[in-house]
């Protein structure tokens, strides 16, 4: 660690850490904290449109994504940590996801489940009006699934993959 | 006691305006509700809906008949067999296309299975809005068994393309049959045992019995249609009424209730899905061997110029299509009556006065599918 | 029976309403109307009295054609049906008495029909943007909105 000048005598807490920044950087915490942060991914019960039945299919009993750590879903977008994009986002709901996102806490993941997420889907034509073709055009995306719907198989391997990249962490590579 | 009163009624300092939604666990998607309260009162309420418009009737004029063909399952998700088979069955009778029978007794068997897949959901949702989780688990293990089913014949588990004009793309499996009948002796005793998980729970009764109540006069104020119609007294549907396909062939009872609250939607539609069984049985015993495609399918479909008109009965009442044609392969207007636009639209009506707790059950009650709101 | 034979001679009492020719099975009607706009709110009313619905309104795109909207109301009855459409024709750019005061679920229905088309109702209590995204300025579903339909086949693969 660098040293740094003593702060001055009456700065705030606030002050105080953005002056010294994180106390400690140890890579080693990291990892132990991304390994911990990949198997219990908190959800927001978020649904759009179709793509969304599937989301609640694999969050029920036959395919129960509880089995990796993933299956407590949060109604409140404060106290959830990835964001499942299930469905088509309208125009009118963009402004709303993207606060939604905003409102999450970091370090937080998005995934884009079905076609409608991805590009616009099944209603990508020329003049469509009423649609945000993709969901990478509000909020940065990290894991896609195609499919419509994508089955909830597809959604678990999503998931599994987002594990992946919040395990490889700064190591990881496209 | 008096004076509470008095300094309660005092409007200005004691309402407010609370929003709920778009993203609300319990609005079932992206509806927004405006509610003006008073203390847990709701003194108004204002549905806020297009947070899922996807502009499927401008689709519909920028492409021709069969283009079409995915749409209407993805326009009500939960019925989306229903809905695709329907337009089929409106565009075959606008240029007068006959299905072979075999095609027409796997469609109502397809149709019905998907019909208690929406009810199953439903019933596993909205006791979720009412705090019980374990219905949700026990449903989706019996729905998901029917989605194998459809899945098996149409090869998806949501949004079916299944019919196509003038009969259906795949012939059913032996399998198939064999499921569904195997899924149909199950389903009876599980009914029951939901029936005694669910209907006789204290709890659950006292938050839907009385709650909820829609007024009679609000079925031709609003135009309501399906179990909600059907649990205020009114032996109303589709089926029966202008039998559309073959389904004039079959007994089956409308169940009815008259209290038209939470409760009695809750015990229409788990009586529906018993009658849908009903209905797959007798078709099971009854089908016939043969082609599942009309022999002659014009190349072009272009139904002549003129306005068609065309329903069916879906999981949540009432669906009509309003076909306009100019005579060419694209549709000049594809009009989609859906049911729970209206459905919903007494929500002004209804929820003033009520509580806002009761809001959840209320709005799970009518059984709304969003994307089929805003389409 | 006669109820129907109420209905249609409280219809006939309407000047300006023209009944077509029965029509056949195909349209899904069993009545279908033609009727002037200022008598639209009278024609609401016979069908309620007469214990109808009002199922279905929507409007169509006439301008290339006839420089018109045509306006689409479906009253039905509970039961076995008895459909009746019937059309309001109005110039482009005017507008339509509201029935919001006799059926609750024209409310939003006309609402629907001015967001997507833009035909405005005359006293309607709140007739605002239904369904497309807020400070939207464009009516979706006016002909020369979006595509040419050639355009949009090519790229859905057509
Ligand atoms: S990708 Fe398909 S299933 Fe998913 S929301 Fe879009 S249309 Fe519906």
């Amino acid at each position: 660690m660098k040293e740094t000048p003593p702060p001055p005598a009456n700065a705030t807490t606030e002050e105080l850490l953005t002056q010294l920044g994180p106390l400690v950087h140890l890579d080693v915490l990291e990892n132990l904290l991304n390994q911990a942060r990949a198997r219990s991914l908190w959800p927001l019960t978020f649904g759009l449109a179709c793509c969304a039945i599937e989301m609640m299919a694999a969050g029920a009993s036959r395919f129960d994504m509880d089995r990796f750590g993933s299956g407590v879903f949060r109604p409140s977008a404060r106290q959830a940590d990835v964001m499942i994009l299930a469905g088509t986002i309208s125009r009118k709901m963009g402004p709303v996801v993207k606060a939604l996102w905003d409102q999450m806490p970091s370090p937080k993941w998005a995934i884009a489940m079905g076609g409608c997420t991805i590009d616009g889907g099944p209603f990508k034509y020329p003049g469509q009006y009423a649609i945000v073709e993709g969901a990478d055009k509000i909020i940065p995306v990290d894991v896609y699934i195609p499919g419509c719907p994508p089955r909830p198989e597809a959604l678990i391997n999503g998931l599994l993959m987002l594990e992946q990249k919040i395990k490889a962490g700064k190591k990881f590579h496209v | 006691m008096a004076e509470l009163i008095q300094i309660a009624s005092d409007e200005d300092r004691d309402t407010f305006y609370l929003n709920m939604g778009p993203q609300h666990p319990s609005t079932h998607g992206v509806l927004r509700l405006r509610l003006h309260l008073k203390g847990e009162r709701i003194l108004s309420a204002e549905p806020i809906i297009g947070y899922s418009h996807r502009a499927h009737e401008k689709m519909a004029e920028n492409r021709n008949y069969i283009q079409f063909l995915p749409n209407p399952s993805r326009v009500d998700y939960l019925s989306g067999m229903i809905y695709s088979i329907g337009y089929c069955q409106a565009i075959e009778k606008a240029i007068g296309l006959e299905v072979p029978e075999r095609a027409e007794y796997i469609r109502v068997i397809c149709n019905e299975l998907n019909r208690i897949s929406s009810h199953l959901l439903w019933f596993g949702t909205f006791l979720l809005d009412l705090g019980g989780v374990t219905p949700f688990l026990y449903c989706f293990d019996d729905r998901e068994k029917i989605l194998d089913l459809l899945d098996l014949v149409s090869g998806s588990r949501l949004t079916y393309c299944y019919g196509r004009f003038g009969g259906l793309v795949n012939d059913v499996t032996d399998d198939f049959l064999e499921g569904t009948a195997r899924f149909c002796t199950a389903f009876r005793e599980r009914l029951r045992e939901y029936d005694r998980l669910v209907t006789q729970n204290v709890i659950f009764r006292n938050r839907t019995i009385g709650v909820g109540v829609m007024r009679p006069e609000l079925a031709q104020q609003f135009g309501i249609t399906g179990p909600c119609l059907r649990a205020m007294g009114m032996a109303r549907d589709v089926r029966r009424d202008e039998p559309y396909g073959i389904y004039d062939r079959f007994e089956f009872d409308i169940p009815t209730r008259t209290a038209s609250d939470c409760f009695d939607r809750y015990l229409v539609r788990i009586a529906e899905m018993e009658q849908s069984m009903r209905i797959v049985e007798q078709a099971l015993a009854k089908l016939p061997d043969g082609p599942i495609m009309a022999k002659k399918i014009p190349r072009k479909i272009a139904p002549a110029k003129g306005e068609y008109y065309f329903a069916v009965e879906s999981a949540r009442g009432h669906f009509g299509m309003f076909i306009v044609s100019d005579g060419s392969e694209i549709p000049y207007r594809i009009h989609l009556r859906t049911p729970s636009f209206a459905n919903l639209s007494t929500m002004r009506t209804v929820l003033p006065g009520t509580l806002l707790a009761d809001t959840v059950s209320i709005l799970g009650s009518i059984d709304i599918v969003l994307p089929e709101i805003d389409r | 029976m006669s109820e129907a034979s109420g209905l249609a001679a409280a219809l006939a009492g309407i000047a300006s309403l023209k009944t077509a020719e029965a029509p056949d099975a195909k349209s899904g009607c069993q009545g279908l109307h033609t009727v002037g706009r200022e008598a639209i709110v009278e024609v609401g009313r016979v069908f309620r009295e007469a214990g109808y619905m009002l199922e279905m309104l929507t409007a169509l795109d006439m301008r290339a054609a006839e420089q018109a909207m045509h306006v689409v109301y479906q009253f039905n009855r509970f039961g076995a049906p008895d459909r009746h459409r019937v059309r309001v024709v109005v110039p482009a750019g005017e507008a339509v008495p509201s029935l919001a005061d006799l059926f609750g679920s024209a409310n939003w229905y006309e609402r629907e029909a001015f967001d997507m088309l833009g035909v405005r109702f005359d006293g309607h209590p709140y007739l605002v943007r239904i369904l497309t995204e807020e400070g939207a300025d464009y009516h979706p579903l006016l002909k020369d909105f979006g595509v040419a339909p050639a355009a949009a086949e090519e790229a859905a693969g057509g």
